[in-house]
């Protein structure tokens, strides 16, 4: 009799127990918790734009490319453009013009070590034009970083 | 039998009460953290870089300093892991940011229910947390919880909502620490001063329809207050002090109309460059109001007074008081008469307004009611502060003292202050709070700062207040030329000022004597591309040296000087010119006879304007002198700056 007791209640715990795992919660990273890389991802500058060019950067872009845009509006658009296209108001005293961040098929060739090289060191170093100076000793690596994440970023959104 | 029954139910019953006992220790065991624990293991197993898993069980930060125990990284487990750059949130790590996070932690910056583990009580506001999780365009308020002042590079949203509040003058009405109090127009005489009523009955009802940049905010007023309102305005004839204004000369009523002395009066509009401060029609300065108009709201012998001394009728306005003869101020008067008029404004209907008879008392209680004394200066008795809630603390409003009214706003101090800065008669109650015309980058800019005003206490070595401003009072003769002609309202000195115009603090080491005198006489743009311009302030030969004699005594830096044994010859400037144009492609900013970018001066003659001293310190670290300038430093070696040196030096005037 008792140990028809033990047994039973041991059945029921256990049944308990493997009921409590039913739920089938594993994938729970995916699915509760919001991914804000992926509205980042989904969502362009221009669809966010409204009436009065309110652009919501911060759904569009993360905290380092926020930066970097910073950045590069500061010290790179007089000639890159604010949009990277190359066509920045200084940008038609320069021969070469500089190129276009745009240009997906470009862009996706030159690696993250040979923009940081460019940034850094001046277009000379890579035989590119004399006119882009050498920002190594006026911006920090981890600002150089930023600006390359947002540079990124320009030719991401032209693709879309 | 009857023994086995009870043996029965006394088993069920253990069993019922073993399974009620085993509820908590189940329901921790199936938290959803722990599944994320595992799945973190997982996720890192599969990763081709080593990562190390975690053992499963809550991990916190505990902040002792600022008395916060944080279990973020219960899930967050690789905050501070770079190898995980690529991994799915929760697991991401966070960007490299200034703080180290195990002295900081994450509410702190984050806010949010640092204990709690459940995802709803964590990042979603609820009902009883102050408060929640900050959306991200608001984050950098907490940077303003210790960086009090301080205007850093990244937190621009931040210090572009401080701006705001100033410029607003929010202060005029609710106290905010640490923000200065703008110009705003005395209102006595502005019965002499206007046109006619209807001006400000229109102006009263719909500002930003008159003038779209003003920064007089939209009162909602009923139609019979602003008539009352406009009644008691205009009551007021006469000018604070006694002051009374000057005839205009005979000569405008003589010429008025003519050709020459409308062109006379534009020359010097044009040479004055008031478009450097005043916009027209939208074009031009930002610093004072717009002139379009400007004739069918003032009367002519009003802005003759103005044009002359401004300073007369608005003791605290910071415009130059230029150095022109009553005949050129009354030609400047007939130009604008002649070219400011509101074309579409109505006919005078002729009918003569009376006012109420009480129409004083109302007027002074609304004047009143609406706090205007908080902002415009009037001398009448009876005018009391009535100033709006202090906001010195607004960041940490509790939930509960917050009348929500009847909006679907979401309870968080957040979005009530947010709404209340866009729309602040959203919340219904009592409030006067006028509207602004704000975009909705400003709305997030004011926003985030005064989320930024905390209540609570951080301990001193958290707190980074910046350095109090030393206003550098001028006085004597060189304090009333500076107080005259405004200067700092453009230039700064020794870090006070404005920001518009070079700093003046060294000027005296960085510019040529005999090119500054020249150039007060003939002032030009430097920069091609830059908007606002020098005006020409017809100052005096007098005040031109009591000036320059003050620069070459006290605006200098002893330390800028070229080395002792340098000198220039041919083959220095030869290799500078090589070095300015292949090596350090100094063209790309700055044009040489007509060849080179926008971005930098022109540096044709700059050998006439610049002292070789400030050329070579400059071209050393740029960023010394000005922390922003875009010029890079290259770390040039000395003896290439020297050349360069030489090299520019040698770009003089010619006299062709």
């Amino acid at each position: 009799m008792k140990v028809y007791f033990i047994d039973l209640l041991l059945i029921l715990f256990v049944s308990v127990l493997l009921m409590s795992c039913q739920p089938g919660q594993n994938n729970i990273t995916n699915d509760v918790v919001p991914d804000s890389s992926i509205a980042e991802e989904t969502i362009t500058a221009d669809d966010k734009k409204n009436k009065d060019g309110y652009v919501d950067i911060w759904a569009v872009y993360n905290y380092d490319e926020r930066e970097g845009k910073r950045i590069f509006e500061h010290y790179c658009s007089v000639c890159h453009g604010a949009g990277g296209k190359g066509d920045g108001f200084n940008s038609y005293n320069l021969n070469p013009k500089p190129h276009s961040f745009t240009d997906s098929s470009y862009m996706s060739r030159l690696s993250g070590s040979y923009l940081k090289q460019v940034i850094k060191l001046g277009g000379e170093s890579l035989n590119k034009s004399i006119l882009m100076p050498a920002y190594g000793n006026t911006i920090s690596d981890l600002e150089t970083d930023r600006v390359i994440s947002y540079i990124r970023t320009l030719a991401e959104k032209e693709n879309k | 039998m009857n023994l086995n029954r009870l043996k029965i139910l006394y088993a069920v019953i253990s069993i019922i009460f073993l399974l009620a006992l085993a509820v908590s220790p189940l329901k921790n065991y199936f938290k959803a953290w722990r599944n994320i624990q595992n799945n973190f293991n997982e996720t890192v197993e599969k990763l081709p870089q080593k990562v190390k898993p975690v053992s499963i069980g809550l991990k916190q930060i505990w902040v002792a300093d600022l008395d916060r125990i944080d279990r973020c990284t219960t899930c967050h487990l690789g905050i501070d892991n770079s190898k995980l750059e690529s991994a799915p949130q929760p697991f991401k790590p966070h960007s490299k940011i200034y703080h180290d996070i195990e002295k900081f932690g994450c509410t702190i910056c984050h806010e949010g229910q640092g204990l709690a583990t459940e995802y709803d009580a964590v990042h979603l506001p609820t009902e009883f947390w102050d408060r929640p999780l900050l959306p991200k365009k608001y984050i950098q308020s907490s940077c303003g919880k210790c960086h009090i002042n301080e205007k850093l590079n990244s937190t621009h949203l931040l210090n572009f909502g401080k701006e705001l509040i100033a410029d607003l003058n929010c202060t005029g009405c609710h106290n905010i620490p640490g923000i200065e109090k703008n110009f705003v127009p005395l209102l006595d005489g502005i019965g002499s001063k206007v046109i006619d009523r209807n001006w400000l009955v229109n102006w009263l009802k719909d500002p930003a329809k008159i003038q779209p940049d003003t920064k007089m905010p939209d009162f909602l007023l009923t139609d019979s207050e602003v008539e009352t309102l406009a009644d008691f305005l205009m009551s007021f004839k006469s000018f604070r002090n006694g002051i009374t204004l000057d005839a205009l000369p005979d000569v405008y009523y003589k010429n008025k109309d003519e050709e020459d002395f409308i062109m006379l009066g534009q020359t010097r509009f044009r040479e004055a460059r008031c478009i450097s401060c005043h916009a027209i029609e939208g074009k031009g300065g930002k610093l004072a109001p717009d002139l379009f108009k400007t004739a069918s709201k003032i009367k002519d012998t009003w802005i003759y007074n103005y044009v002359k001394n401004p300073k007369k009728l608005q003791p605290e306005v910071e415009m130059p008081q230029y150095g022109f003869s009553d005949e050129e101020a009354a030609a400047i008067t007939a130009y604008i008469e002649s070219e400011f008029v509101d074309w579409d404004d109505e006919e005078e209907t002729g009918s003569v307004h009376t006012p109420l008879a009480d129409f004083y008392e109302k007027g002074l209680a609304l004047f009143n009611k609406y706090n205007c004394g908080g902002c415009h200066q009037l001398s009448a008795k009876g005018i009391n502060q009535n100033a709006g809630p202090d906001l010195s603390e607004i960041g940490s409003k509790k939930i509960y003292q917050i009348d929500w009214g009847k909006t679907n706003v979401t309870h968080t101090v957040y979005d009530y202050i947010e709404t209340k800065v866009r729309s602040p008669r959203e919340f219904g109650g009592n409030t006067r709070m006028p509207k602004y015309n704000l975009t909705e980058r400003k709305v997030e800019a004011i926003t985030t700062y005064l989320l930024s005003l905390k209540e609570e206490k951080l301990p001193v070595n958290f707190i980074h207040p910046a350095d109090k401003k030393t206003e550098s009072s001028l006085q004597g003769k060189v304090g009333k030329i500076f107080d005259r002609y405004a200067c700092l309202k453009c230039h700064s000195l020794n870090d006070s000022g404005g920001s518009i115009a070079p700093d003046l603090t060294i000027v005296s080491s960085q510019l040529n004597t005999d090119w500054l005198r020249a150039y007060f006489k003939i002032p030009f743009t430097i920069r091609p591309i830059v908007e606002e311009r020098m005006p020409n302030l017809f100052i005096s030969n007098e005040e031109i040296e009591i000036l320059l004699n003050y620069f070459n005594t006290v605006l200098l830096d002893d330390n800028l000087s070229t080395p002792i044994n340098w000198a220039v010859d041919k083959k220095s400037e030869e290799r500078g010119a090589s070095l300015f144009y292949e090596r350090y492609g100094c063209q790309s900013c700055h044009i040489i006879e007509g060849k080179g970018g926008y971005v930098g001066p022109p540096l044709d003659e700059a050998g006439s304007r610049l002292k070789p001293g400030w050329i070579y310190n400059w071209l050393m670290n740029p960023q010394k002198f000005k922390p922003e300038t875009i010029e890079p430093r290259t770390e040039m070696p000395e003896q290439d700056a020297l050349d360069i040196t030489a090299f520019i030096m040698s770009l003089k005037k010619t006299d062709k």
